[in-house]
Protein backbone atom coordinates (compact mmCIF):
# COMPACT_ATOMS: atom_id res chain seq x y z
CA UNK A 1 0.00 0.00 0.00
CA UNK A 2 1.50 3.32 -1.02
CA UNK A 3 0.16 5.77 1.60
CA UNK A 4 -0.48 9.48 1.06
CA UNK A 5 -1.18 12.67 2.96
CA UNK A 6 -3.71 15.40 2.21
CA UNK A 7 -4.01 18.41 4.52
CA UNK A 8 -7.23 20.40 4.37
CA UNK A 9 -8.86 23.18 6.37
CA UNK A 10 -12.56 23.67 6.99
CA UNK A 11 -12.38 27.41 7.59
CA UNK A 12 -13.74 29.10 10.68
CA UNK A 13 -17.34 27.97 10.02
CA UNK A 14 -17.38 24.66 8.17
CA UNK A 15 -20.87 25.13 6.73
CA UNK A 16 -19.96 28.35 4.98
CA UNK A 17 -16.22 27.89 4.46
CA UNK A 18 -15.31 24.24 3.77
CA UNK A 19 -14.54 23.75 0.08
CA UNK A 20 -15.83 20.91 -2.07
CA UNK A 21 -12.25 19.71 -2.35
CA UNK A 22 -11.88 19.54 1.41
CA UNK A 23 -15.17 17.68 1.80
CA UNK A 24 -14.20 15.16 -0.88
CA UNK A 25 -10.77 14.61 0.67
CA UNK A 26 -12.27 13.98 4.10
CA UNK A 27 -14.87 11.57 2.75
CA UNK A 28 -12.41 9.60 0.62
CA UNK A 29 -9.59 9.12 3.16
CA UNK A 30 -8.73 5.82 4.81
CA UNK A 31 -7.95 7.75 7.97
CA UNK A 32 -8.92 11.25 9.06
CA UNK A 33 -7.04 13.02 11.84
CA UNK A 34 -8.44 16.36 12.87
CA UNK A 35 -7.92 19.47 14.92
CA UNK A 36 -11.47 20.77 14.74
CA UNK A 37 -12.20 24.17 16.23
CA UNK A 38 -15.08 22.85 18.31
CA UNK A 39 -17.13 19.71 18.97
CA UNK A 40 -19.80 20.55 16.37
CA UNK A 41 -17.15 20.69 13.65
CA UNK A 42 -15.76 17.39 14.94
CA UNK A 43 -19.23 15.84 14.75
CA UNK A 44 -19.60 17.00 11.14
CA UNK A 45 -16.21 15.51 10.22
CA UNK A 46 -17.31 12.23 11.86
CA UNK A 47 -20.44 12.31 9.68
CA UNK A 48 -18.33 12.64 6.55
CA UNK A 49 -15.92 9.90 7.54
CA UNK A 50 -16.46 7.49 10.45
CA UNK A 51 -12.71 6.77 10.47
CA UNK A 52 -12.09 10.25 11.86
CA UNK A 53 -10.09 10.72 15.03
CA UNK A 54 -9.26 13.87 16.98
CA UNK A 55 -5.70 14.90 17.69
CA UNK A 56 -6.84 17.04 20.63
CA UNK A 57 -6.09 14.21 23.05
CA UNK A 58 -2.39 14.97 22.63
CA UNK A 59 -2.74 18.38 24.29
CA UNK A 60 -1.58 18.46 27.91
CA UNK A 61 -1.48 21.36 30.33
CA UNK A 62 1.88 23.08 30.90
CA UNK A 63 3.45 21.02 28.11
CA UNK A 64 5.52 22.96 25.54
CA UNK A 65 3.35 23.33 22.46
CA UNK A 66 6.21 22.26 20.18
CA UNK A 67 6.33 18.85 21.91
CA UNK A 68 2.58 18.44 21.42
CA UNK A 69 2.86 19.36 17.76
CA UNK A 70 5.70 16.90 17.17
CA UNK A 71 3.61 14.12 18.72
CA UNK A 72 0.84 15.04 16.27
CA UNK A 73 3.28 14.77 13.38
CA UNK A 74 4.37 11.34 14.53
CA UNK A 75 0.75 10.20 14.85
CA UNK A 76 0.00 11.42 11.32
CA UNK A 77 3.10 9.83 9.84
CA UNK A 78 2.45 6.48 11.53
CA UNK A 79 -0.75 6.10 9.48
CA UNK A 80 0.90 7.34 6.27
CA UNK A 81 3.79 4.91 6.73
CA UNK A 82 1.26 2.13 7.28
CA UNK A 83 0.08 2.72 3.71
CA UNK A 84 -3.11 4.63 4.43
CA UNK A 85 -4.46 7.63 2.53
CA UNK A 86 -4.54 10.09 5.40
CA UNK A 87 -6.46 13.35 5.52
CA UNK A 88 -5.50 15.85 8.21
CA UNK A 89 -8.19 18.41 8.91
CA UNK A 90 -7.58 21.68 10.72
CA UNK A 91 -9.78 24.66 11.48
CA UNK A 92 -8.99 27.69 9.34
CA UNK A 93 -6.30 27.18 6.70
CA UNK A 94 -4.20 24.03 7.07
CA UNK A 95 -1.00 25.92 6.35
CA UNK A 96 -1.47 29.09 8.40
CA UNK A 97 -0.20 28.84 11.98
CA UNK A 98 -0.14 25.09 11.55
CA UNK A 99 3.29 23.64 12.25
CA UNK A 100 2.12 19.98 12.42
CA UNK A 101 0.70 19.99 8.90
CA UNK A 102 3.74 21.65 7.33
CA UNK A 103 6.10 19.30 9.17
CA UNK A 104 4.06 16.22 8.25
CA UNK A 105 4.03 17.38 4.60
CA UNK A 106 7.80 17.82 4.68
CA UNK A 107 8.40 14.38 6.21
CA UNK A 108 5.91 12.65 3.91
CA UNK A 109 7.47 14.11 0.79
CA UNK A 110 10.96 13.36 2.10
CA UNK A 111 9.98 9.71 2.53
CA UNK A 112 8.48 9.52 -0.96
CA UNK A 113 4.78 9.72 -0.12
CA UNK A 114 2.44 11.93 -2.19
CA UNK A 115 1.46 14.92 -0.05
CA UNK A 116 -0.96 17.73 -0.91
CA UNK A 117 -2.26 20.76 0.96
CA UNK A 118 -5.53 22.39 -0.08
CA UNK A 119 -5.96 26.11 0.64
CA UNK A 120 -8.81 27.21 2.91
CA UNK A 121 -10.31 30.23 4.66
CA UNK A 122 -8.29 31.50 7.61
CA UNK A 123 -9.10 34.00 10.36
CA UNK A 124 -7.09 36.57 8.41
CA UNK A 125 -9.37 36.13 5.39
CA UNK A 126 -12.37 36.69 7.67
CA UNK A 127 -10.68 39.80 9.09
CA UNK A 128 -10.22 41.28 5.63
CA UNK A 129 -13.90 40.70 4.88
CA UNK A 130 -15.31 41.86 8.22
CA UNK A 131 -13.14 44.96 8.61
CA UNK A 132 -13.24 45.92 4.94
CA UNK A 133 -9.46 45.79 4.57
CA UNK A 134 -7.80 45.45 1.19
CA UNK A 135 -4.13 44.48 1.66
CA UNK A 136 -3.53 45.83 -1.83
CA UNK A 137 -4.13 49.40 -0.65
CA UNK A 138 -1.43 49.86 1.98
CA UNK A 139 0.15 46.42 2.11
CA UNK A 140 -0.07 44.15 5.13
CA UNK A 141 2.44 42.81 7.64
CA UNK A 142 1.52 39.72 9.61
CA UNK A 143 3.27 38.26 12.66
CA UNK A 144 2.66 35.90 15.51
CA UNK A 145 2.60 38.20 18.54
CA UNK A 146 5.33 36.52 20.59
CA UNK A 147 7.59 36.25 17.56
CA UNK A 148 6.95 39.93 16.78
CA UNK A 149 8.26 40.94 20.22
CA UNK A 150 10.96 38.33 20.77
CA UNK A 151 12.69 39.03 17.47
CA UNK A 152 12.02 42.76 17.57
CA UNK A 153 10.60 42.55 14.08
CA UNK A 154 11.23 45.66 12.03
CA UNK A 155 7.84 46.88 10.84
CA UNK A 156 6.56 49.75 8.74
CA UNK A 157 3.96 51.91 10.55
CA UNK A 158 2.65 53.08 7.18
CA UNK A 159 1.62 49.49 6.38
CA UNK A 160 -1.25 47.63 8.04
CA UNK A 161 -0.11 45.28 10.81
CA UNK A 162 -1.86 42.05 11.82
CA UNK A 163 -0.75 40.35 15.05
CA UNK A 164 -2.03 36.84 15.68
CA UNK A 165 -2.32 34.91 18.93
CA UNK A 166 -2.16 38.05 21.06
CA UNK A 167 -3.86 36.15 23.88
CA UNK A 168 -0.89 33.77 24.02
CA UNK A 169 1.80 36.47 23.92
CA UNK A 170 4.90 35.34 25.80
CA UNK A 171 3.73 31.79 26.49
CA UNK A 172 5.10 28.75 24.64
CA UNK A 173 3.21 26.20 26.76
CA UNK A 174 -0.33 24.89 26.40
CA UNK A 175 -2.80 26.25 28.94
CA UNK A 176 -6.57 26.14 29.32
CA UNK A 177 -6.46 29.74 30.51
CA UNK A 178 -3.68 32.06 29.40
CA UNK A 179 -2.47 34.76 31.79
CA UNK A 180 -1.99 37.49 29.16
CA UNK A 181 1.43 38.10 30.64
CA UNK A 182 2.94 39.47 27.44
CA UNK A 183 -0.03 41.51 26.21
CA UNK A 184 0.89 44.65 28.14
CA UNK A 185 4.43 44.50 26.76
CA UNK A 186 2.97 44.29 23.27
CA UNK A 187 0.86 47.39 23.88
CA UNK A 188 3.86 49.33 25.17
CA UNK A 189 5.93 48.43 22.12
CA UNK A 190 3.15 49.47 19.75
CA UNK A 191 2.41 52.69 21.63
CA UNK A 192 6.05 53.74 21.29
CA UNK A 193 5.63 53.74 17.50
CA UNK A 194 2.00 54.65 16.93
CA UNK A 195 1.25 56.84 19.96
CA UNK A 196 -1.48 56.38 22.57
CA UNK A 197 -4.36 57.72 20.45
CA UNK A 198 -3.89 55.40 17.48
CA UNK A 199 -7.03 53.28 17.12
CA UNK A 200 -6.57 49.53 16.82
CA UNK A 201 -9.01 46.66 16.38
CA UNK A 202 -9.22 43.53 18.50
CA UNK A 203 -10.92 41.04 16.22
CA UNK A 204 -12.44 37.62 16.57
CA UNK A 205 -13.96 35.83 13.58
CA UNK A 206 -17.47 34.40 13.95
CA UNK A 207 -17.11 30.68 14.67
CA UNK A 208 -20.79 29.79 14.87
CA UNK A 209 -23.45 30.64 12.29
CA UNK A 210 -25.65 32.48 14.82
CA UNK A 211 -22.80 34.79 15.85
CA UNK A 212 -21.32 37.93 14.40
CA UNK A 213 -17.61 38.70 14.36
CA UNK A 214 -16.45 40.44 17.55
CA UNK A 215 -14.89 43.78 16.67
CA UNK A 216 -13.51 46.02 19.43
CA UNK A 217 -12.13 49.37 18.28
CA UNK A 218 -10.15 51.33 20.84
CA UNK A 219 -7.08 53.54 21.16
CA UNK A 220 -3.83 51.87 22.13
CA UNK A 221 -3.88 53.67 25.48
CA UNK A 222 -7.10 51.83 26.38
CA UNK A 223 -6.37 48.52 24.68
CA UNK A 224 -5.48 46.89 28.01
CA UNK A 225 -9.22 47.03 28.83
CA UNK A 226 -10.19 44.98 25.78
CA UNK A 227 -11.58 41.49 26.16
CA UNK A 228 -8.76 39.32 24.86
CA UNK A 229 -9.33 35.71 23.89
CA UNK A 230 -6.98 33.01 22.68
CA UNK A 231 -8.62 33.48 19.28
CA UNK A 232 -8.21 37.28 19.25
CA UNK A 233 -6.26 38.97 16.50
CA UNK A 234 -5.03 42.56 16.62
CA UNK A 235 -5.30 44.76 13.56
CA UNK A 236 -3.24 47.95 13.61
CA UNK A 237 -4.17 50.32 10.76
CA UNK A 238 -1.38 52.29 9.11
CA UNK A 239 -0.51 55.67 10.63
CA UNK A 240 -0.88 57.22 7.21
CA UNK A 241 0.14 56.69 3.60
CA UNK A 242 3.75 55.86 2.88
CA UNK A 243 5.54 58.71 1.08
CA UNK A 244 6.20 58.28 -2.63
CA UNK A 245 9.80 58.02 -3.77
CA UNK A 246 10.23 60.53 -6.61
CA UNK A 247 13.48 58.97 -7.82
CA UNK A 248 11.86 55.56 -8.10
CA UNK A 249 8.85 57.03 -9.90
CA UNK A 250 11.25 58.54 -12.41
CA UNK A 251 13.01 55.19 -12.89
CA UNK A 252 9.65 53.52 -13.48
CA UNK A 253 8.66 56.18 -15.97
CA UNK A 254 5.49 57.01 -14.10
CA UNK A 255 3.77 60.25 -15.02
CA UNK A 256 2.73 63.16 -12.84
CA UNK A 257 -0.88 61.99 -13.28
CA UNK A 258 -0.12 58.54 -11.95
CA UNK A 259 1.68 60.14 -9.02
CA UNK A 260 -1.42 62.17 -8.29
CA UNK A 261 -3.58 59.05 -8.43
CA UNK A 262 -1.40 57.46 -5.78
CA UNK B 1 -25.20 9.24 23.72
CA UNK B 2 -27.46 11.93 22.27
CA UNK B 3 -25.93 15.35 21.93
CA UNK B 4 -28.81 17.62 20.88
CA UNK B 5 -26.88 20.87 21.26
CA UNK B 6 -24.00 19.67 19.09
CA UNK B 7 -26.40 18.15 16.57
CA UNK B 8 -28.38 21.37 16.36
CA UNK B 9 -25.25 23.45 15.84
CA UNK B 10 -24.21 21.13 13.01
CA UNK B 11 -27.67 21.62 11.50
CA UNK B 12 -27.34 25.41 11.73
CA UNK B 13 -24.01 25.21 9.90
CA UNK B 14 -25.41 23.00 7.14
CA UNK B 15 -28.97 24.20 6.71
CA UNK B 16 -29.53 27.80 5.63
CA UNK B 17 -33.29 27.46 5.98
CA UNK B 18 -32.96 26.34 9.61
CA UNK B 19 -30.55 29.21 10.29
CA UNK B 20 -33.10 31.64 8.85
CA UNK B 21 -35.84 30.06 11.02
CA UNK B 22 -33.62 30.41 14.09
CA UNK B 23 -32.97 34.07 13.39
CA UNK B 24 -36.70 34.67 12.97
CA UNK B 25 -37.96 32.64 15.94
CA UNK B 26 -35.16 31.32 18.16
CA UNK B 27 -37.47 30.17 20.96
CA UNK B 28 -39.47 27.90 18.66
CA UNK B 29 -36.30 26.43 17.16
CA UNK B 30 -34.73 25.82 20.56
CA UNK B 31 -37.89 24.03 21.72
CA UNK B 32 -38.20 21.86 18.61
CA UNK B 33 -34.52 20.92 18.82
CA UNK B 34 -35.05 19.61 22.35
CA UNK B 35 -32.45 21.86 23.93
CA UNK B 36 -32.26 22.62 27.64
CA UNK B 37 -32.87 26.16 28.87
CA UNK B 38 -29.12 26.66 29.42
CA UNK B 39 -28.35 25.44 25.90
CA UNK B 40 -31.07 27.61 24.41
CA UNK B 41 -29.82 30.62 26.35
CA UNK B 42 -26.30 29.99 25.09
CA UNK B 43 -27.46 29.89 21.50
CA UNK B 44 -29.71 32.92 21.83
CA UNK B 45 -26.91 34.91 23.50
CA UNK B 46 -24.96 34.71 20.20
CA UNK B 47 -21.89 34.87 22.43
CA UNK B 48 -19.14 32.55 21.16
CA UNK B 49 -17.71 31.86 24.61
CA UNK B 50 -21.18 31.02 25.93
CA UNK B 51 -21.86 28.64 23.04
CA UNK B 52 -18.45 27.00 23.37
CA UNK B 53 -19.04 26.54 27.10
CA UNK B 54 -22.41 24.86 26.40
CA UNK B 55 -20.67 22.52 23.95
CA UNK B 56 -18.08 21.66 26.56
CA UNK B 57 -20.75 20.94 29.16
CA UNK B 58 -22.58 18.63 26.74
CA UNK B 59 -19.33 16.79 26.01
CA UNK B 60 -18.36 16.70 29.69
CA UNK B 61 -15.07 18.34 28.95
CA UNK B 62 -13.20 21.41 29.97
CA UNK B 63 -10.31 20.45 27.75
CA UNK B 64 -9.25 23.10 25.30
CA UNK B 65 -10.94 22.45 22.03
CA UNK B 66 -9.40 24.45 19.27
CA UNK B 67 -9.09 28.01 20.41
CA UNK B 68 -10.64 28.27 23.82
CA UNK B 69 -12.03 31.44 25.32
CA UNK B 70 -10.01 32.81 28.19
CA UNK B 71 -13.21 33.29 30.14
CA UNK B 72 -14.38 29.75 29.57
CA UNK B 73 -14.01 28.44 33.09
CA UNK B 74 -16.26 31.12 34.50
CA UNK B 75 -18.88 30.47 31.84
CA UNK B 76 -18.82 26.73 32.42
CA UNK B 77 -19.36 27.34 36.11
CA UNK B 78 -22.34 29.52 35.24
CA UNK B 79 -23.90 26.85 33.04
CA UNK B 80 -23.54 23.99 35.53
Amino acid sequence: MPGSLTCVGVGIQFGAHASMGARRSIAAADKVLHLAGDQATAAWIDELNPAAESLHGLYALDKPRIDIYNEMVERIMNFVRAGMDVCVVTYGHPGIFAYPTHEAMRLARGEGFPATMLPAISAIDCLYADLGIDPGTNGCQCYEATDFLARRRVFDPCTALVLLQIGLTGDFTHQDVYALKGYQVLLEVLEATYGPDHEIVIYEAARFPVCDAVIQRLPLSKASRARILATSTMFVPPKGPAPLDDAMLERLGLSAESRAQK
Amino acid sequence: MAKPFTDYLVKLHKDDAELARFKKDPDACVASAGLTKAQGDALKSKDQAHIQAALNVEHGSTVQFGHIELTLKALIDRLK
